[in-house]
């Protein structure tokens, strides 16, 4: 069974589960795999199809799966990632005299990985971006990008490097006609062009936002638009500076989905680096997760090693510190710190995380929050 | 709106540069405008009182068009580039060619020059309604029925006098002379009233030599001996002078002295902007002198001259009344103001015999209780009326018998006059002769000479290439200009500005400074540092690109843009600068024995074919420097 048709399976048992909005979302994505423009038209009706008939979701299941069957027949050719799209080597950045120092940061990422940018602000995560994608320079180190096709020149390797700023600039005019603009200029073949364009404007949810002006979108459709333009220029590098600031947290999530298996196409893979304050959300898609300390680096394949050194659990109550020790006394806890808001609780490695909750709970303690960060990038946050 | 729509899409999918660049509708939308000033042009002058003027080369100017030309220009530019602005393919870093680049600058310069030249649709629709309503064959055909009937529109009285008189040959080929002190009293020589006229032979000499001022001297032999010329002539090796010889009697010729159709040979009008009307009309074999302008001048008067005779000759009162009527007809049909009769104007005209000239005609129609004035026409008074004032000048000193000569000074020549003259004292002066026979008839003859003149002149001025160049240049700049906007920005552009301001008044102030300590050079100082700086300027992106920051290598790179041309004209005029300088004074021709000037620099030599040049270089260097401009863009903060 190739990588297609096990993707095409799982579409079909998210159809089964009546997951239908994520089925829908990783049908087109399956579909646009195919790069077959008329399994692309047929997507495109059906998205029509389904925003004019939202009430009838049995026959919308069967239209997908009928879909899906095409789709299946397909042959996909699958794209290697073998090979890191982007190698630093100790890139050193600094301003001015002794301000501010970034790195050395070293790293890789392949085609298919996402990667997570966290920390606080002003610890050089837009930066670090800019600096990825060559629109700063940096002092020492090395930077190689290496894509399908040789870039000819410096600008033909900037048209490579795509960055999305965290404010992105007014579009004008007609936000189809925008995208279209894109394909256009990237020698997309003029009868491609409208069902490509229609195609992607239903993979990001953006069909019934498609005639608005710029000014009428909500700051996540404009961030949604702009991925749209981005990801018609078949980036094979994505970064993203805080896609999503100004998103609700249902939004959020969504988003990071969508850009997560957009950048697992089985056709077109992309990597991904993004940078963001929401920790959890992050870390939920990323296959790494990068935290920034005044320009120091960090990443969690660290805490790796240190995994088995120490529990580390987060608590929120509005029980007393005295409260805590009294159940924590049994456990190793090597020390409990309370930063104003949540206590954080360090244990010995062979402390379990569900005993700790079970005393937690026999002691009726009031929990409002409480997580395990032992692995999380989030110890850096409390620290 | 579909279909606009549906051409938007088709540009869009396939040529996304000429859908950004809106040049489809912007070429649509001129046409319409030069169509509109074509229209204009066409029905500017439909009246033909409006070609009543000196000149229409500037109507486009004085009527206001040029006004809603502008506003139209200035609103099709900034609605082009609202438009335009809407979408930056180089500044999104999308796939973009060098020459797809390349081409929305060619692009910008065409859609900023059409919307900038409506002048030439308005020029050619004002020059295809003259050809049109004014053919050249019909023209040539009027011109001729003008240039005859002339003769008998009698409006100044010198212009009928015996040394006006040019045919029969005898006439054509001699010299009249008519200062009195210089009339020989005992050859034959010919008096009316107070003017005597004397007929010479002439013979000419060649002379190579020129005074101070350049201008060819006498030969030695004459101007050893007082010998004045009658005439002279020159061209680029010699000048010929001409000098009295025998008198000769033409008694058989004159049978009358008084004012006469018989001695009027003036050309009305003549096409000065082509001389290949007349060539074919005026092959009267009297071409026999070297001057070929003047000679052709006095060949066409002759032969005026000698239309004239044989129409009176005829002795024909209906001829004389058919050609009048012609005249009048074209009048009518240019609408010149007069209120002459053909009957009653052949009437005036026609005594047979002398044919002398018994009434005269008004220039203008004098209001009512105004004295009529010949000096005072319509609107020029600098024209031959003037002749006419010195005369009435004189008519009132005439009782005292003496006249102004040349320098101002009155002389008293009452003696002399009557020695040629006696009867002076009985006879009727001419002055008073125009004054008392003056009749209430008045032409506008001035108008007549605008309109044809005025004709011509549009016919065969070359508007275009005479104007073309202010256009191209003012596209060319303004497509740099928003070229270089759209490249490097709007910051940039006007740090680009400042920066280009602040170093001309940088080299200004140097060579303030320098001309104090080297006077006379400033010229030589200022081009070499504006040279260097040029070329430290263009030099710094091509070598130095990662040198200094971004924002200061655009100001380089726009710079460059925008002033290359500038640059390349630089570079000529230090040439020609040289070149002149080298050739300082005048170069001696041992052969011919006169020095002559030869300092054509290299810009004299190109001429207006410079400015083609130097927009050619403009395109082929924005061309290459499409190269340098990605380089730039690419290039980190």
């Amino acid at each position: 069974m190739t990588k297609h048709q096990h993707r095409v399976n799982e579409v079909y048992h998210f159809f089964d589960n009546k997951d239908t909005v994520l089925g829908f979302r990783k049908l087109l994505d399956c579909a646009i795999d195919t790069q077959n423009m008329d399994i692309y038209k047929e997507a495109i009706n059906l998205t029509d199809w389904k925003e004019t008939n939202s009430q009838a979701i049995s026959e919308f299941i069967e239209k997908s799966k009928i879909l899906l069957q095409k789709i299946e027949k397909i042959k996909v050719q699958e794209h290697s990632a073998e090979k890191p799209v982007l190698r630093a080597k100790n890139i050193l950045k600094s301003y001015g005299s002794n301000r501010f120092s970034l790195g050395p940061v070293s790293m890789e990422i392949n085609k298919g990985q996402v990667y997570g940018l966290v920390g606080e602000n002003g610890n050089g995560k837009t930066t670090l971006l800019r600096i990825l994608a060559k629109e700063i320079s940096f002092n020492e180190g090395e930077l190689n990008y290496s894509f399908n096709s040789e870039p000819k020149n410096e600008y033909d390797l900037r048209t490579k490097l795509v960055y999305i700023p965290q404010r992105t600039e007014k579009w004008y005019g007609s936000l189809k006609d925008n995208l279209k603009f894109v394909l256009s200029n990237y020698n997309v073949k003029p009868d491609e062009n409208e069902i490509r364009t229609l195609m992607m404007i239903a993979r990001l949810g953006l069909w019934n936002y498609k005639h608005l002006k710029w000014n009428e979108l909500s700051s996540g459709y404009k961030m949604r638009f702009e991925l749209a333009r981005t990801l018609l220029r078949k980036p094979e590098i994505l970064l993203l500076d805080e896609p999503l600031a100004n998103l609700d947290v249902l939004a959020q999530q969504v988003i990071l989905e969508d850009l997560k298996s957009i950048a697992n196409s089985v056709n077109h893979p992309i990597a991904l680096i993004l940078s963001s304050q929401q920790l959890y959300e992050v870390e939920k898609v990323s296959d790494k997760v990068i935290f920034l300390k005044n320009g120091q680096y960090k990443d969690n394949s660290e805490l790796k090693d240190t995994e088995n050194a120490s529990l580390i659990i987060e608590i929120d109550t509005t029980n007393s510190r005295e409260h805590l020790l009294e159940v924590f006394k049994d456990f190793a806890l090597e020390k409990l710190n309370f930063n104003g808001g949540v206590y954080v609780a360090y244990f010995s490695a062979e402390t379990e995380f569900h005993n700790v909750i079970t005393a937690l709970g026999q002691a009726k303690t009031d929990l409002v929050y409480i997580r395990n960060i032992s692995s999380s990038t989030r110890r850096f946050f409390v620290n | 709106m579909q279909k606009i729509n549906k051409i938007n899409q088709y540009l869009l999918e396939k040529y996304p540069t000429v859908w950004n660049t809106k040049i489809v509708w912007m070429l649509l939308a001129s046409l319409l405008v030069h169509i509109l000033f074509f229209i204009i042009g066409y029905l500017s002058h439909l009246d033909p009182v409006s070609l009543q003027k000196r000149t229409v080369r500037d109507d486009y100017f004085k009527n206001g068009l040029i006004f809603i030309h502008l506003i139209i220009s200035i609103l099709m530019i900034v609605g082009w580039l609202i438009m335009m602005f809407k979408n930056n393919a180089f500044k999104n870093f999308y796939l973009l060619s060098r020459g797809k680049l390349f081409s929305q600058f060619v692009q910008y310069f065409v859609i900023i020059f059409a919307s900038t030249t409506f002048y030439f649709s308005y020029m050619s629709g004002f020059k295809i309604f003259v050809n049109h309503q004014y053919p050249d064959s019909e023209m040539k055909e009027n011109i001729d029925i003008v240039n005859r009937s002339y003769p008998f529109l009698s409006q100044n009285l010198e212009l009928y006098t015996l040394e006006n008189r040019l045919s029969p040959k005898p006439f054509y080929y001699l010299y009249c002379e008519t200062e009195i002190k210089k009339v020989d009293r005992n050859k034959k020589y010919f008096v009316y009233y107070n003017r005597v006229y004397q007929y010479y032979t002439m013979y000419s000499k060649k002379s190579y030599k020129k005074d101070e001022n350049h201008e060819y001297i006498l030969p030695d032999y004459e101007r050893n001996r007082g010998i004045e010329a009658v005439k002279s002539d020159r061209n680029e090796n010699f000048g010929t002078f001409y000098f009295k010889k025998d008198v000769v009697d033409l008694s058989s010729y004159i049978k009358s002295t008084a004012p006469s159709y018989y001695n009027f040979s003036d050309v009305f009008y003549e096409n000065k902007f082509s001389d290949q009307n007349y060539e074919d009309s005026y092959d009267t074999g009297y071409n026999d002198y070297n001057n070929v302008s003047e000679g052709d001048l006095k060949s066409r008067q002759a032969e005026i001259n000698r239309k004239t005779s044989e129409l009176l000759n005829k002795n024909n009162p209906v001829e004389i009344e058919k050609l009048l009527s012609q005249f009048l007809n074209i009048s009518e049909k240019f609408k010149i103001r007069n209120n002459l009769k053909a009957k009653e104007w052949t009437n005036m005209v026609y005594s047979p015999q002398n044919f002398e000239v018994r009434y005269f005609i008004k220039t203008y129609k004098p209001e009512k209780g105004e004295e009529y004035n010949p000096n005072s026409s319509s609107y020029y008074s600098d024209r031959e009326n003037n002749e006419v004032a010195e005369v009435a000048a004189i008519a009132a000193d005439s009782a005292a018998a003496s006249y102004v000569d040349e320098n101002g000074t009155i002389v008293d020549d009452s003696i002399s006059i009557k020695e040629f003259n006696p009867e002076i004292n009985q006879q009727i002066s001419p002055e008073k002769y125009f004054y008392s026979n003056v009749s209430e008839f008045y032409y506008y003859q001035d108008n007549l000479k605008d309109v044809l003149n005025n004709v011509d002149y549009v016919k065969s001025e070359d508007f275009f290439s005479q104007n073309i160049h202010i256009y191209l240049w003012i596209a060319f700049f303004l497509s740099t200009l928003i070229f270089s906007f759209r490249i490097t920005g709007l910051k940039s552009l006007l740090f680009s500005i400042i920066s280009a301001g602040v170093l001309v008044l940088a080299v200004v102030l140097i060579t303030v400074l320098y001309s104090f300590s080297h006077i006379g050079k400033e010229e030589y100082f200022v081009s070499q540092l504006g040279l260097l700086i040029s070329i430290v300027i263009l030099l710094i992106p091509l070598l130095m690109m990662n040198k200094f920051n971004k924002l200061v290598t655009s100001i380089f790179v726009n710079i460059s843009l925008n002033g290359f041309v500038l640059f390349v004209l630089l570079i000529f005029i230090i040439i020609s600068m040289y070149q002149r300088d080298a050739c300082q004074g005048t170069v001696y021709d041992p052969v011919k024995g006169v020095g002559y000037e030869d300092c054509q620099s290299i810009i004299d030599s190109l001429g207006l074919f410079l400015s083609y040049i130097l927009l050619v270089a403009g395109f082929i260097f924005i061309y290459l420097y499409t190269a340098i401009l990605q380089k730039w863009k690419a290039r980190p903060e």
